[in-house]
């Protein structure tokens, strides 16, 4: 049969190139097969990854689905969203961190820390294992295959810190990064791909914790941003949480503060309130239930779909903002525009669709899978960059301007928002006293006048200038945001040819030392890590018997004894339910199963094969 | 105009060659006339300038050039950046005339901030209707934004017209009096840009 041709002929797994969108809620991979993009699924599964995590008492974390059916039984060892705490700070946070159910503080660093079991967890650690269970499942529905490289989607309004964070989530889970992408921008490329669109293109990106809304000329293959702008912090989590603040105003006075507060009464509210939100897209009421014996709780209320959208307004008003600057950033007024694309889970809701569509005059095109549209484009993307084709060209932008704090805590800006990316900016420096051997500066990203009120990405220190009396070095500093829209810098002192040191310290990201030390610690866990391997490398081997046995169906069922047709079935179905779980004996013991049950079949294609032979066709033939 | 040492062919921009797709590495800094390969002066032929972005583009991008190794990826995102950066000086008539007027040798806008009286007293007859605006003291909020906007735009349009003629006659004459013109058009898009925004804030909490 297939898996064991493949064995005996080329036993090396296929090294493969995937797209990854990394989102708020659900993670997917894709994959560029037979000159377009797909979703690496196995059969009779959906492909995604829910974003969340469970530490379990003991052994290693689970992700994705089966972290996410403990969210009600084990609510303080169960982590959402992680993305939206990617590159932040606390300060960033207020209005998050009261309906989270665990502990989050942020070390000497700025860098966050979530406290689970005793043990501390940074975000870029926890984004990594989402990023690790999404490649696993997809080299399983690829079958025999490791992940080489990988695209991974960032929201376009991302800002650097955002950018870096994503970036050391991939080293810490082991995938090289071929490219950072903005969403909205894969997705026009899916877009683009799949219609033949061309034109002036708005995609209104509404995800499970971000907004951004990109304003694109697509033209003979190239994909050029006009403008992007967006909100990091705004998305479908933000309608949960509406939700979640009426059934706590509701549950006032019936239940005590404490219990209101308690972690099992918050992750129940807040996965009824999604139940809630998805049903209201389709049903004007909805019957929110919470059942919490422990807390003597068994409630019920209706929730209409005029109440919800009236508490989600505001919120759906600010995307409303961003797509008005957008539109004034990229100079196009809605009635030039050709196409408008909603991507995203939460643009099933009603209220988003009318809302779109009454500030751009015009239906919203909604036949891609919102959910599937951006890690097509990545796969797409990735393609690109292996040098697969040359006939698309993306041309993004940088969200936000960057700038240097000057004296007073005012900026000059360096580079405007919505610049084209890779772009540079060299500026000059000089000293201030006589012998001055270093100059600090403050680099900054955002639209505000002062300092204070944009991001900072980190305070850089020029070291190592030659003594010279004041105001006669001349540092040349350059500025530049490459093609994954990550700032790097680089400084010359030009009266002496020195060049100067750079020395970064990063707000919200983790230093070089911190990486080593995750890197070391992922090194002495491997033998904990051993298992998930062992459990992902036979998840591989399933999914191509899987696809061998598919490939085969036809000589299986025309050649096999009705017998060994249905042992075979059973043992596939076994060993596919079994791939949904985590459990290594199970898994093992069902891969066993179907490799004994797929013998009869092998040996009916071997036959075919020798007969092949002997009417003098050769093996590569058959 | 110097060769391409790859493969001989004459090349229209420092960056790349268009013959066979070699990238360049650049000594100093060219002009954005120079990488873009249009011949230096005021007048630009925007289409030319789009179809020349898009051409050079495709050959010094660095998503073609990922899969040569670190030092090629580098080039290409040095010199995608300096077609990125002569397409902007380029594209944006304010930006274009800066880099004409520093080429020329004319003061910077720190150099010479001397404005006209008049001038100024209109600039300050402009911050009041903001103001009024933004204070909520007049009745017509949008018309009145509305037609100081139709007003702005048009002295712009004729500033930097006055301004094209002069950069395009054979003597420009007096460099002080091109920065003051060019200067009076970027006090016209600080007012507009203020004007933008606030015309955003209005139609926001109009709720339109």
């Amino acid at each position: 049969m297939g898996y064991i041709e493949l064995d005996v002929l080329d036993g090396a797994p296929r090294r493969i190139v995937i797209g990854i969108d990394l989102g708020t809620t659900n993670s997917l991979a894709a994959l560029w097969e037979d000159d377009r993009p797909i979703i690496l699924r196995q059969e009779g599964s959906s492909g995604i990854v829910p974003s969340v995590i469970n530490f379990p008492t003991e052994g290693a974390p689970l992700v994705g689905k089966q972290a996410r059916a403990q969210a009600v039984v084990d609510p303080q060892h169960t982590l959402f969203s992680v993305k939206r705490l990617l590159g932040r700070g606390l300060a960033d946070l207020e209005d998050e961190l009261k309906n989270l159910p665990y502990a989050i503080s942020e070390n000497e660093n700025g860098v966050l820390e979530i406290e689970i079991r005793g043990k501390t967890y940074t975000p870029p650690e926890l984004s990594a294992l989402i990023l690790r269970a999404t490649c696993d499942q997809a080299c399983a529905a690829f079958g025999n295959a490791e992940i080489a490289s990988a695209v991974i989607t960032v929201p376009a309004y991302f800002d650097d810190a955002q950018r870096q964070a994503t970036r050391d989530a991939a080293r810490l889970a082991g995938i090289e990064v071929l490219r950072i992408v903005n969403e909205p921008t894969a997705a026009s490329l899916a877009y683009g791909l799949d219609q033949k669109g061309e034109g002036t293109v708005a995609i209104y990106d509404l995800g499970g914790g971000t907004f951004d809304v990109s304003i694109l000329s697509i033209e003979g293959g190239v994909f050029r941003v006009l403008a992007t702008n967006g909100d990091t912090q705004l998305g479908g989590d933000d309608f949960d949480r509406e939700i979640v603040e009426l059934i706590r105003e509701d549950l006032t006075g019936v239940i005590s503060a404490e219990d209101l507060a308690d972690p099992a009464f918050l992750q129940a509210a807040r996965l009824a309130a999604e139940k809630c939100k998805i049903a209201l897209s389709s049903d004007p009421r909805h019957e929110v239930h919470l059942s919490l014996p422990d807390l003597g709780l068994n409630w019920r209320r209706r929730v209409t779909r005029e109440e919800f959208e009236k508490r989600i307004a505001p919120l759906v008003d600010r995307t409303m903002d961003c797509c008005r600057r957008a539109m004034a950033d990229a100079g196009v007024q809605p009635s030039e525009l050709d196409e408008v694309v909603l991507v995203g889970g939460s643009t099933r809701i009603p209220l988003v669709r009318a809302r779109t569509e009454e500030f751009f005059g015009r239906p919203p095109h909604t036949e891609l899978n919102p959910d599937e549209v951006v890690a097509l484009g990545a796969a797409a993307q990735a393609q690109v960059l292996m040098g697969g084709t040359r006939d698309i060209l993306l041309m993004d932008v940088t969200p936000l301007s960057l700038g240097l704090e000057t004296v007073g805590g005012a900026i000059s800006k360096l580079i405007e928002r919505n610049s084209t990316v890779p772009c540079s900016v060299t500026e000059g420096f000089t000293t201030y006293v006589d012998g001055q051997s270093g100059i600090d500066f403050n680099i900054v990203q955002g639209e505000r006048e002062m300092a204070a009120d944009c991001r900072s990405l980190g305070r850089f220190k020029l070291t190592g200038l030659p003594p010279m009396p004041a105001g006669m070095a001349r540092v040349a500093v350059c500025f530049h945001i490459d093609a994954n829209g990550l700032l790097k810098v680089t400084a010359k002192e030009e009266a002496s040819g020195v060049r100067a040191e750079i020395e970064v310290v990063p707000s919200h990201g983790l230093s070089e030392e911190d990486m080593e030390t995750m890197l070391q610690a992922g090194f002495d866990n491997a033998s904990e890590d051993f298992d998930r391997r062992r459990i992902a490398d036979l998840k591989a081997e399933i999914g191509t018997m899987l696809l061998a046995v598919k490939k085969n169906q036809a000589a299986a069922d025309e050649k096999l004894d009705p017998e060994s047709h249905q042992e075979l079935a059973d043992a596939a179905a076994r060993a596919s339910k079994a791939c949904d779980g985590d459990d290594l004996d199970e898994i093992r013991s069902a891969r066993d199963e179907f490799e004994q049950a797929s013998l009869p079949l092998a040996a009916v294609l071997m036959d075919h094969v020798v007969k092949g032979a002997i009417q003098g066709k050769s093996l590569d033939e058959v | 105009m110097s060769a391409c040492p790859d493969c001989g062919a004459a090349l229209q921009t420092p960056l790349v060659c268009e013959g066979c797709g070699a990238l360049q590495s650049t000594q100093g800094n060219p002009s954005p006339f120079e990488v873009l390969g249009l011949v230096r002066g005021w007048k630009v032929d925007r289409a030319e300038l789009g179809r020349n972005l898009l051409r050079l583009t495709r050959l010094t991008h660095p998503d073609f050039h990922g899969v040569h190794g670190d030092e090629a990826r580098q080039l290409a995102e040095r010199n995608t950046a300096l077609v990125n950066s002569a397409y902007s000086t380029l594209n944006d008539e304010v930006l274009r005339a800066e880099w004409l007027l520093a080429d020329m040798g004319a003061p910077s806008p720190e150099e010479e901030r001397q404005m006209p009286q008049p001038f100024l007293m209109e600039v300050l007859e402009w911050n009041e209707v903001l103001e009024e605006v933004r204070a909520g003291t007049a009745h017509d909020n949008h018309s009145r934004l509305e037609g100081l906007r139709t007003d702005l735009q048009a002295q712009r349009a004729a500033s930097l017209d006055q301004l094209g003629q002069r950069l395009e006659a054979a003597d420009a004459g007096d460099p002080r009096t091109l920065r003051q013109e060019l200067n009076t058009v970027r006090y016209l898009d600080r007012t507009l840009s203020e004007l933008d925004e606030l015309a955003l804030e209005q139609s926001s909490t109009r709720g339109d």
